[in-house]
Order: C-alpha cells, then structure tokens, then sequence
C-alpha cells in the first residue's frame, strides 16, 4: 500500500523572530529559518511504523516553492521514501488541499497522515479540505492509530479525559496529535541513505489542476502584532506596607480577590 | 549594608558541600561602591568574598567571615559594536548571550553552568566548556577589564597593557593542557585578573569578544567500546588540528562511558553501548562534504554507520545537549538520594598520558560514571561511594589520580579552579616557584589580605616556602 504524509514548511518557531512584508500582507520569507511542521513530523513517524508493520512504501507531499521542497527532503531521513514536491505558491487552504488531493488520487494513498495544524498560520483547515474533495472519511487529533490494512481504528483526546475511538474502512485522512508517537532520531546512515531518494517536482497543470481552480478564496489583508502587554508595576514601600498596597490592588483594582 | 542573618544565609554556600559564615552584605551597583567597600575593608582589615552566582563547585563563593560584595546588582549591558560587549560583572552569561543571538553572534565559553553563572565569575575561574576544545577558556575572550584592587584602587586594564613593574610577576612552566589550577603567567595587566578567583581584585566591567553563529550538526556516535571511542577521538583531532575548517573538524569531542550511557538510555536512540562520542561539527564546506567524512572517519575506526544519532536542526541538538547535560544532573540526584558526597575529578593531562589515566579511570575501586571533554583530555571521573567507608576509599583514589595525572604534566583543575576544597592538594602538587610567586603577587596587591581570604592558598605556607 502506498502510505502518504503531508508536510508542511514552516518557520522555526524556536529561532526566528518574525517581520512583516512592506505592505504588513505577508512574512518576510527572507527573514525566516523554515523547517517541518512540528506536528507533521507525528505525521512522519506513524507512516514510517506503518510500513514497518505492514509494508508499502511511504510518500511525503508538499505544496510550496523551492525552500519547500527542501525542507521535504528532511523528511527523507526519517523513514519517508520519496517526495513529492507540489511547485506552487500556497494562496490559501482550499487551493492547497486541491493540489494534496489531486496528488493523493494519482498516487492511489491508502491512508493520508497529516499533522493537526501547521504552526504558521493555525488553521487546522487543510486536512479536512482533503477529505472532503477525495470523498475519505477524516479523523482528527488522533493520539493512537492502528491498521490491519483494510480497516482502521483510531483514538483521540475529545476533552475531559474521555478518548473518542473511531473505527472505519480505509482509504482515510488522519491527522496527529501531539502523543501519537515519539518521532525516531536521525541517524547518520539514513541522512547519506536519504541523498538517493527522490523528490519529485510537479506542477499543478500536470496534476490536472487549472489557474481557475486555484483562484483563492480568502483574501489575507493584514498582518499585525498582538497589542503590547502593560508595564508590570513595582509597589515601593516596605514589605508590610507594600503587601498592604497589593492586596487593595488586587481587591480593588484587579477584583481577583 | 545587610546584617539580617536570614538575607545573608541565602549568600553562604555555593555548589561546593561547604557552607561559610558572614557578617554583613553589600550589593553595590557602580564600581565607585565597590571600591568604597575595599578601602573601609582593606583600613579595618575586614575579609571580603566576591559573591555572583555562586555556582562554584570549589568553595570559592563561600565566605569566612567578614563582608560579601555580591555582584547582582551590576548586570547591565552597557555596549555593543558589532564584535565586544561591554557589560559589568553580575550579567549572567545567558543574558550576554540573549543579546549576542539577536545580532547572530555568540559568546565562545560554554561552562555548562552558563544558563545561571555570570560573567565576572566566569572571568575569575577562567571558566571553559566542552566548546573550549575549539574556542579555549574565558581568558582568550577578554579584551579589557574594570577592576578594583584589595586597596580599593579603580584599574582598566587593556590588551597588552604592560603588568606595572613593581607587582612580582608570576612563575610557572607553560602549561601542555587547559588549566584552571592558579594564577596565569601574565602576559599582559589582563591576564592577571582573570582566573584569579576573586582574590586579586574585583571585575566590575568587562569588554568581551564574540564570534558570528555558525550552524553545525551534531553526531552522537555509539561505540562497542573505549578503545573505538578514543580511537575516533584521536583522530579527530588530529584532522581538527590540521586543518580548522576541514570537513572533520569538530569544535567539540565528549567522551561518555557505559555507566553515564546508562543514566541517560531514555534520552538517546540506544539503550545500552560500551561507549560514545558527541561531536558538533561546525558546517562550513556545505553538509555532505561533513557527513561523508565523518561517516569515513566511523567505518575507519571500526564504529557503525547505524550507531551514529545525527542532529541536523535546532530540535536535534537540542536533544543532544539535554542528553549530554543529564549526565551531571542524574549523578547529582542518585548522589543526594543516597545522602552521600560526590567525588569528581577535574583532571586533565596531555595527549600522551590519556590512555593511561584512562585506565586509571576505569579501574576506580567504587562505583563511577566517567564523561566529559575528551578533546582536552578532561574527563570527570565522578565516584558514587555507597557508604561512608567507600567515601575514604574514593577520596584516597582521587588523591592517586591527581598525583598520576600532575606526574604526567597535566593538572590538578582544567576547568573549575581550586577554591577552598582543593588548596590543600594545590599546595601539595603545584611547583614550590609557582606558590611563592603567587604568594608575592597577592601581598602586593593586597596587603591586608582582605580579599577572598582562604581562597587558592593560605598567607603561610606549611613548607615555609614563602619565607
Ligand atoms: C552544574 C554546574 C556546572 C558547571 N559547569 C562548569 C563548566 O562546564 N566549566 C567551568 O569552568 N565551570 C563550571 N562550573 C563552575 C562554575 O559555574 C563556574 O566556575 C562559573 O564561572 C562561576 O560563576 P558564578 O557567577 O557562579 O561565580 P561564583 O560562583 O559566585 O564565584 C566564583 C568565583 O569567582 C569570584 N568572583 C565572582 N564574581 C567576581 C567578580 N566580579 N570579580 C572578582 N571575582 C569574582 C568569586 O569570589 C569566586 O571566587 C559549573 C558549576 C555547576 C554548578
């Protein structure tokens, strides 16, 4: 069976300190390291293991430009077995979920991991999307994911404690939860094994995908920062007096007491 | 001036088993306090303990009466060209390096305490880390120094200022190894205040270099035993030293044996091997040029391909150095459970000694768990006595692995200094030239001996070596 994973480029969250385009519409790509999708690299994984129990092969997709396809080959260390490379500007989720969905139908998946959201833009739409344009059942925040390669059963975290277990036939759309699994380290060997495999390059026309079809849908006016948080406040005074003074603050001003 | 007891606990012990005693407490915030403080101190002949984070494993932070001058309050970061900060003393290293990492650079010395350690005390004990085996200690990094001399004299000292003729210069071989072990041979007025541990003067300011942030990768390297592990150690080097920017040319070997592998299982791919390796490589002929030859390098010494954990990202390296730094910390924890001391050493000696102090090292009579810089030689053999009559055997072991090790050229202390808890053995194995001089250039500068008092060596000698 062949097992496809999504994987999204996105900024290092633990390095980069963002800044807008000129015209506050965008990031400024420049300025930004990109790497894997934290939530994508759970993706990664439970497509690795499933080919380890059941065989297959295991193929990554991304939709982006040539950084993109970068940050793909990453992936190609850590138990994928080719890439697929979608060359085309991500304009919003519904084009992006056309262009997985066209990839998803000509490659014949039998099951899609995504992650739960990319950590740029927090939508948690595209997956979904996905499902919806091949006609797949989707299951999201999945924490525990098994096969028997027909029919699937998958766990998730619905709030309270209380796990939600789903069961249906395949092909299906998965996405990862934080949990799902712990993603494996790199090793040196799969690194040099890695600079063999391939990562192919596709466009959208090839995949059967018009400018029509890719027209966005929404529309990202702005960008802004969120508004600064107020000065923290030094109450002087000695430490009997000051506690007195915090406590009418807080009674009093901040109605927390 | 602080004189509440209960303010002052908190400044009497620092990361030694030792706990001192002090009379009042001073946080001065401008070098002119601070010089006011010494020239009162230095009139009554008051002992004075410079005091920052208190993360010396010596005894060094830990006052024996009389005045602390803590350093908190002289943290700002007062200026930054491009290359050398300036900032006063108490700034922790983490901040300096917060304001470096927005400029893309970095602060060389990596002591593994720099995430709460300051830089004035880096400067004191000439702190180094495991990136020391590329970059060096703390004293290659410092370009000039405010300082204030026992007499409360302000000073700057520059780069190649000349030592003022009249102060007794310092005598002692060139060292074949990193050492932390007393007073440098001063070339110049600021080498005489760093690595002085608080006893020559206190730093109020320091101008510091830095370097641009270079990406690496990281390799942990799984070994079948000590003898792959030092085999691929050496030659490393070997490559790192011929050529700095060649494709193996890691600015850092850690050494890790099968008990400080066992601590760590849950945090690295492998649960149990004989040994291993950690190296960061700098990336700088483009990655695969790196990765194939160090992939050359582990067949060569016959590790495996397979073995070898790879850290290509933040994440990665992350892992690695919380792995890595879990060693101390895990040994630490079992230690305190058990209600017994740590015995580690901090040993260094030259390349051609290490097998032998290897085997030193593996042949300790209780349980233990060596790691660290084997680039520089320097492991720590940590012992873990299990009962009080272990406690003396292991106390009596270190004794015969300093004694072998000085025999050998190397030295009592690469990195963390001697403090209080090693200036019995200070006096016992530093050259009697290197004790006198020392000695001299203390008086001088400090007549009353006020500062840090107790710290490195007492005023006489047993062997009345300073006459
Ligand atoms: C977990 C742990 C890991 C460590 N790892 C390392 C390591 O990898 N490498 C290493 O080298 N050390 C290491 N150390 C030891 C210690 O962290 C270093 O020696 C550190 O540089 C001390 O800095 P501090 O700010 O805590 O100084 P303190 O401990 O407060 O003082 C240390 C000495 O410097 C003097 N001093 C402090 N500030 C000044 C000043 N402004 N002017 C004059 N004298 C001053 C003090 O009097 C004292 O003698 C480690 C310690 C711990 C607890």
């Amino acid at each position: 069976m062949k097992i496809g994973v999504c994987v999204k480029s996105t900024p290092d969250t633990a390095i980069t300190r963002f800044k807008y385009t000129s015209g506050n519409d965008g990031i400024d790509a420049a300025q930004v390291k990109f790497t894997v999708n934290p939530y994508d690299e759970f993706a990664v994984e439970e497509a690795a293991r499933m080919k380890e129990a059941h065989g297959g092969e295991v193929v990554a997709v991304t939709v982006g430009d040539a950084g993109a396809g970068k940050v793909l080959r990453e992936t190609l260390a850590v138990g994928v077995d080719r890439g697929v490379h979608v060359d085309a500007v991500n304009t919003d989720s519904l084009a992006t979920a056309r262009l997985l969905a066209a990839v998803a139908r000509s490659e014949g998946f039998g099951v899609l991991f995504c992650g739960k959201v990319a950590v740029d833009d927090q939508a948690s739409a595209v997956p979904a999307m996905v499902a919806e344009l091949l006609g797949w059942p989707h299951v999201s925040v999945v924490t525990a994911f098994s096969t028997d390669g027909a029919t699937f059963t998958a766990s998730r975290a619905v709030g309270g404690g209380v796990e939600e277990v789903v069961t249906g036939a395949l092909p299906v759309v998965i996405t990862a939860e934080r949990g799902l699994n712990e993603p494996r380290y790199q090793k040196l060997k799969d690194i040099m094994a890695a600079k063999k495999k391939v990562v192919g390059v596709v466009t959208p026309e090839s995949l059967g995908v018009s400018a029509a079809d890719l027209a966005p849908v929404v529309t990202f006016s702005a960008y802004a920062d969120p508004p600064e948080r107020p000065k923290g406040r030094v109450i002087p005074g000695d430490a009997a007096e000051a506690a007195r003074e915090l406590v009418r603050l807080l009674r009093d001003e901040a109605k927390v007491l | 001036m602080e004189r509440d007891p209960d303010v002052i606990a908190g400044y009497l012990t620092d990361a030694s088993n030792l706990r001192g005693r002090a009379e009042a407490l001073f946080r001065p915030t401008t070098a002119h306090e601070v010089a006011a403080i010494l020239r009162r101190a230095q009139a009554d002949g008051v002992p004075v303990t410079p005091s920052a984070a208190r993360t010396a494993t010596t005894g060094s932070a830990c006052p024996d009466g009389g005045w602390i001058v803590s350093l908190e309050r002289m943290r700002a970061i007062v200026g930054f060209d491009g290359d050398v900060v300036a900032a006063q003393a108490g700034v922790g290293l983490a901040d300096l390096d917060a304001l470096l990492e927005g400029h893309g650079r970095f602060f060389p010395p990596d002591p593994t305490s720099w995430r709460s350690c300051t830089l004035g005390g880096a400067i004191a004990t000439d702190a180094s880390g495991a990136r020391s085996f590329r970059y060096g200690a703390t004293r290659r990094w410092v370009e000039a120094l405010d300082v204030v001399l026992p007499t409360g004299d302000l000073i700057r000292a520059r780069r190649g200022d000349p030592i003022p003729a009249d102060w007794p210069r310092v005598q002692r071989p060139p060292s074949a190894v990193k050492s932390a072990a007393g007073y440098a041979a001063a070339a110049d007025c600021v080498d005489v205040f760093v690595g002085q541990e608080g006893t020559l003067g206190i730093v109020t300011q320091a101008w510091v270099r830095s370097l641009p942030v270079v990406p690496v990768v990281g390799l942990f390297v799984f070994c079948p035993d000590r003898g792959v592990a030092a085999a691929m150690s050496d030659a490393a080097r070997r490559a790192a030293r011929a050529d700095a920017s060649g494709a193996v040319s890691p600015r850092c070997i850690e050494y890790f044996d099968r008990a400080a592998l066992a601590l760590i299982s849950d945090l690295t791919p492998r649960a149990a091997a004989g040994a291993a390796l950690f190296v960061e490589q700098p990336i700088v002929r483009g990655l695969d040029a790196h990765l194939g030859a160090w992939l050359e390098l582990v067949d060569a010494v016959g590790a495996t391909a397979d073995d070898v954990w790879a850290a290509t990202d933040r994440d990665g390296l992350d892992r690695m150095h919380a792995a890595r730094h879990a060693v101390p910390a895990r040994v630490n924890e079992r230690l305190v459970r058990a209600g017994l001391p740590k015995i580690g050493t901090d040993l260094a000696v030259p390349d051609a000694a290490m097998s032998r102090m290897f085997d030193a090292y593996e042949a300790a009579p209780v349980p233990s768990v060596l790691f660290g810089h084997l680039g520089d030689n320097h492991l720590h053999l940590n012992l873990l006595p299990r009962s009080v009559d272990e406690v003396a055997a292991a106390r009596a072991y270190h004794h015969a692995l300093a004694a072998a090790a000085i025999d050998s050229g190397g030295t009592l202390s690469a990195e963390h200094g001697i403090g209080r808890v090693k200036k019995a053995w200070f006096e016992e194995f530093a050259p009697p030239d290197l004790l006198v001089s020392s000695r001299a250039l203390k008086q001088r500068l400090d007549p009353g001996w006020i500062l840090s008092r107790g710290v490195m060596f007492d005023a006489a000698t047993p062997r009345g070596a300073a006459g």
